[in-house]
């Protein structure tokens, strides 16, 4: 196996010393563009070059990636005149002379102009609409438009308006992608990973609007250059700081407390960004709303970020989370109490050497995540993870091909204590050593097409066979790079080693035990298959819509039992989830409407083993609770002078459950039980597992902000409530005491936000 | 700001969406948590051919976690399969703790190597059964209680032979706690020695060793006085499961042992014999002390195992 990792690495190093002789006869162009005001990198603005001595030649141009970086290579020697623009700045425009120098640097700060930007081209930038084989661009203006129970939009609320998106019910913090599960979702703060960032309270995550720049969202159909996970990548990348001033913002609503703080500690040149917030509605709901909501949460954010403003920038982040609740408020198991903290230490570099065409970036970090769940003082089931890890990535263009490629090194230390369920797994401790590489190549052989395959390789020294995942994705504009369809699909193979096991007969269950493949040792495999189709509809209405097909192997699944406390084994399942997405969204002046559908359906079935006989026919196959079949998801947002209002109504069609026959009591008759001494053992007589639907959930929020001008900042009142029209929303039905809970009723919100930039 | 007619349609137009969102709220939201089977009756127990009463736990496949102080509505009738003699078995309430079950009782001697049919209808004539055959006749078991001092750690090993069986129900031991006296119910714990089976040509013995067994683990901690002993031993008949080779939570499932038409649970034949074993409560008597020390802590030999 060593033989055969070694043979692959040979190979790549080749291509890179390929790449590197290519390059040696062309003039590259790149940079950095911020926005002069706060330092903020600009993602999409546009780098044009116009040769000034050969009018009929093509213009040469690139746009800036999420560091505000760009790369224009195979320019020929020449006078230039450079237009660098983004909507909404004053443009830069410059003569530039090209000849001796091969690499050639222009970073640029851009002034925003005097009126307010365009809500219709930053929205047109990202929207749900805007999907290319898999991938969705999250902003925080899209998160702003989805009413939470606070002041800002949180990237846990606008995800769930995504198709194929599936939340069990409004907490847990739990998502479910196109079938898979959320141990199968490679969650990244700024390249580093964190392992359970959704709060206990389904609208919130350790990523509200403030401190997310922009966030990638791969529903599947993900690049080589992420690996690990077999359903998803939510690739969250945080703003930097202010490096020109000191702003703050602080805001107070029933659910939450917030405070954020970011400036420059050396002008220019380095910022720093501070955010910490705290829940409120333990404390405040039974008065507030005469009724329990037993969950605390919170999270503390900190960034440092330093640029020379030229040719690279680095930054250190820390992220420190908890949740605690209880999921039952009352019930048989109200006593349990889930509770969960991560801690996120991460630093990144990006820089590009003058006299190199590499772009390198070097991401270290370090990810911990306790988990346990249980009484308070004495947890039943205990599992944590940590993992420390070193990703580098080059990027350089070859003519008008981009290669990228990159190496890791991951330590990943697990222990977990389990005393009643998964039977099969002995309390352990495992450290697992993992290294791997990928090359991806972006080729564009002609202009409606551009194509990019992948590979990527994960070595284990021990245990595993080395993981050889190839990936391809590609992107064809029938109409050329100006026309108005893009078709776009991908498809991949993709293996995840650290499987996260919940006990799915859980209601809401957020315990998740981290461990290496517990059966077998056999990592569980993902292939994913996927076509896009997006096209704007004049000016004003975008379409998109995309088919999806996910083959899963080797999943660990508890088997079924008859008694949910009885212990219970692991068997490995196959599954495969399929559906269609439609997505249209409107842009008006002052106007964003959204309608998402999705059609999804997910099985999984017995690979070796059965999950058991049930009379007498083997259970082979079944729907897990979170295989939604319908989902309908409707924004809206409008403006009217200092007025917002922006309203979302869900709909998802029942989830699967399992429904019992009634009670009865099991007699030991292997101890030769004698009826008259014997109470006997209650149990509860269940049907095949997943056979019945829970009734379907829908739900309206609504909220309403009025913004104020205070001295130089801004009050912002919001108004709001959830579940406006007081849906009676199961979340799960308690058998033992024969009572329903239900999710959250009508709750109305008042919160209050001060931010010190208007 | 002015309100122009253009802007009253677009808020009459916003209502006029809204509306039908309310009608949502009253949409069906109940759920059926039960499913509908023909599965009327839980039965569990064993028909004894050695026992002077027979009893079987009967309940209603019930929705809910406890029974409380109900009655349940069942007729219980064993039928002679081969004679076609019918009886009725009285219901009986037993109380453990906070749960209630009802054990239906008859004082029918019942004969080896027969069929028995026991039925339990409802009022609706909902019927659960099921057909039991009872095991043969088999010889007295050997049970003698050898060597060793009686003292810990010494052992002291208690060995059972059976034979002349094809299948053994049950090996236990039921200890009489406490003395007995007039207005208290007796108490007995019992103790069952199944897993301890060793085959032996023509016999099936079973050894106990009494320090670890009784001192230990039976008594724990509350080091009760034991005044009485019994060992009781069961054949089993043609149907009786191997129940040794199938774990707590398959034989919890409803469909892997069970031999109830039209409900859940089993009804075992067995023929049963229970030898009495004075000298082995005399000997636990003995042991109250020393057991009494180990809980308070005392490091004596006898509680170092």
């Amino acid at each position: 196996m060593l033989r055969k990792f070694f043979r692959i690495a040979v190979f790549l190093s080749i291509l890179a010393a390929w790449n590197q002789a290519a390059s040696a006869q062309v003039i590259v162009v790149r940079g950095l563009i911020f926005d002069r005001s706060d330092g903020q990198p600009l993602l999409g603005a546009n780098v044009v070059l116009r040769d000034l001595k050969r009018e009929w030649a093509q213009l040469l141009g690139a746009a800036t990636d999420k560091d505000g970086f760009y790369q224009i290579s195979q320019i020929p020697a020449g006078t230039y005149a450079v237009r660098i623009s983004f909507v909404g700045y004053a443009a830069y425009t410059d003569t530039l002379s090209l000849g001796q120098a091969p690499f050639v640097t222009i970073s640029v700060e851009l002034e925003p102009v005097a009126q307010q930007l365009d809500e219709v081209v930053i929205a047109g930038e990202g929207g749900a609409a805007r999907i290319r084989a898999g991938l969705q661009t999250v902003r925080p203006a899209d998160l702003r438009r989805i009413p939470t129970p606070d002041a800002s939009g949180d990237l846990a609320t606008y995800l769930q308006t995504l198709p194929g998106v599936v939340s069990i019910g409004d907490r847990g913090g739990q998502l479910f992608i196109r079938g898979g599960t959320p141990s199968q979702n490679l969650v990244l703060l700024d390249g580093v990973l964190i392992y359970q960032p959704m709060h206990i309270l389904g609208f919130f995550s350790a990523f509200p609007e403030d401190l997310v720049s922009f966030v990638d969202v791969y529903a599947g159909g993900y690049g080589a250059r992420y690996s690990g996970r077999i359903s998803s990548v939510i690739d969250v990348t945080t703003r930097d700081g202010n490096r020109q001033f000191f702003e703050g913002s602080g805001s107070i609503s029933p659910f939450l407390t917030s405070f954020r703080i970011e400036g420059p500690l050396r002008k220019g040149r380095v910022s720093m960004l501070a955010s910490v917030r705290r829940s409120m509605i333990e404390g405040l709901s039974p008065t507030l709303y005469g009724r329990s909501l037993p969950f605390q949460f919170g999270d503390l954010f900190i960034k440092v970020q330093r640029t020379d403003g030229i040719s690279s920038k680095c930054s250190v982040s820390f992220m420190s989370t908890y949740d605690r609740g209880r999921i039952e408020a009352e019930g048989e198991h109200s006593d349990d109490v889930f509770q969960w903290n991560n801690v996120v230490v991460g630093a990144r570099c990006l820089v590009f050497p003058t006299n190199a065409p590499y772009l390198f970036e070097i991401t270290t970090g370090l990810s911990y995540v306790d988990s346990d769940v249980g009484n308070e003082n004495r947890p039943e089931r205990t599992s944590d993870a940590l993992q420390f890890g070193v990703d580098m990535h080059l990027k350089r263009l070859i003519g008008s091909a981009q290669l990228n490629f990159g190496s890791f090194v991951r330590m990943t230390w697990l222990g977990l204590q389990l005393r009643e369920q998964f039977l099969n797994i002995a309390p352990q401790e495992d450290l697992l050593f993992s290294t791997g590489a990928y090359a991806e190549t972006e080729l564009s052989p002609s202009e409606h097409l551009t194509i990019t395959p992948g590979l990527a390789l994960v070595l284990h020294p021990e245990y595993y066979p080395i993981s050889i995942e190839p990936r391809l994705r590609a992107v064809w504009k029938p109409g050329g790079k100006d026309g108005a369809d893009e078709i776009s699909g991908a498809i991949g193979l993709y293996k995840q080693t650290l499987v996260g096991v919940t006990d799915e007969r859980d209601a809401g269950s957020a315990f998740v035990a981290w461990m290496t493949a517990p059966v077998k040792t056999t990592q569980s495999e993902a292939v994913h298959g996927l076509i896009s189709w997006q096209r704007p509809v004049g000016r004003r209405i975008r379409f998109a819509t995309e088919a999806y097909y996910k083959r899963m192997t080797d999943l660990p699944i508890p088997t079924w039992s008859s008694v949910a406390s009885f212990t219970t084994t692991l068997a490995l399942a196959s599954g495969e989830s399929y559906g269609l997405d439609g997505r249209l969204e409107v842009f008006g002046e002052n106007i964003y409407g959204y309608v998402g559908y999705g059609y999804s359906e997910t099985l999984y079935f017995a690979s070796e083993d059965n999950f058991g006989l049930w009379y007498g026919e083997s259970v082979q196959e079944f729907h897990p609770p979170h295989d939604r079949r319908h989902q309908l998801n409707v924004v809206f947002s409008l403006e009217l002078g200092r007025f917002r209002a922006s309203a979302r109504w869900q709909y998802g069609s029942g989830l699967p459950f399992t429904q019992p026959y009634g009670f009865d009591e099991i007699i030991s008759l292997r101890d030769f039980a004698d009826v008259r001494r014997s109470p006997g053992t209650t149990r509860l007589l269940y049907d095949k597992p997943y056979q019945a639907r829970l009734p379907a959930y829908h739900r309206l929020d609504l909220s309403v902000e009025r913004v104020f001008d205070v001295g130089e900042g801004s009050i912002a009142f919001q108004v709001g409530a959830i579940n406006v029209y007081d849906r009676a929303n199961l979340f799960y039905f308690d058998l033992f005491t024969i009572r329903r809970v239900d999710q959250l009723p009508f709750l109305p919100t008042l919160s209050i936000k001060y931010d010190s930039n208007r | 700001m002015i309100w122009t007619p253009i802007k009253y349609r677009r808020l009459f137009t916003v209502l006029l969406t809204a509306a039908p969102l309310y009608l949502f709220a009253s949409c069906d939201t109940s759920i059926e948590p039960f499913k509908e089977a023909d599965l009327y009756f839980s039965i569990w127990g064993y028909l004894d051919a050695g026992a002077d009463s027979q009893f079987v736990r009967v309940s209603p496949l019930r929705r809910s976690i406890s029974l409380g102080d109900q009655d349940i509505d069942a007729t219980v009738m064993l039928e002679d399969v081969e004679s076609g003699t019918k009886t009725i078995l009285r219901d009986s309430v037993f109380v453990f703790g906070q749960k209630t079950v009802h054990n239906y009782w008859s004082d029918v001697l019942l004969e080896h190597e027969k069929i028995y049919r026991l039925s339990v209808a409802n009022s609706a004539g909902d019927v659960s059964d099921a057909v039991v055959t009872l095991p043969k006749v088999f010889p007295d078991p050997d049970v003698t209680l050898q060597g060793g001092t009686g003292v810990p750690p010494e052992d002291t090993p208690l060995v059972i032979k059976i034979s002349g069986v094809d299948r053994i129900a049950g090996i236990k031991i039921v200890y009489q706690l406490g003395t007995p006296s007039e207005g208290s119910p007796t108490e007995y714990y019992e103790a069952s020695y199944l897993d301890r089976v060793v085959v032996w040509p023509d016999v099936l013995a079973v050894v106990m060793i009494p320090y670890d067994e009784f001192f230990r683990n039976t008594f724990s901690e509350s080091c009760p006085f034991v005044s009485d002993a019994w060992v009781v031993v069961a054949s089993a008949g043609p149907d009786w499961p191997d129940l040794l080779n199938i774990d707590d939570e398959t034989l919890a499932r409803p469909d892997v042992v069970t031999n109830i038409n039209n409900g859940v649970g089993f009804l075992g034949g067995v023929s049963s014999k229970a030898i009495h074993m004075p000298e082995l409560a005399d000997l636990l008597a003995g042991l109250q002390n020393l057991c009494r020390r180990c809980a308070a802590g005392e490091k004596i030999v006898a509680c170092i195992f």
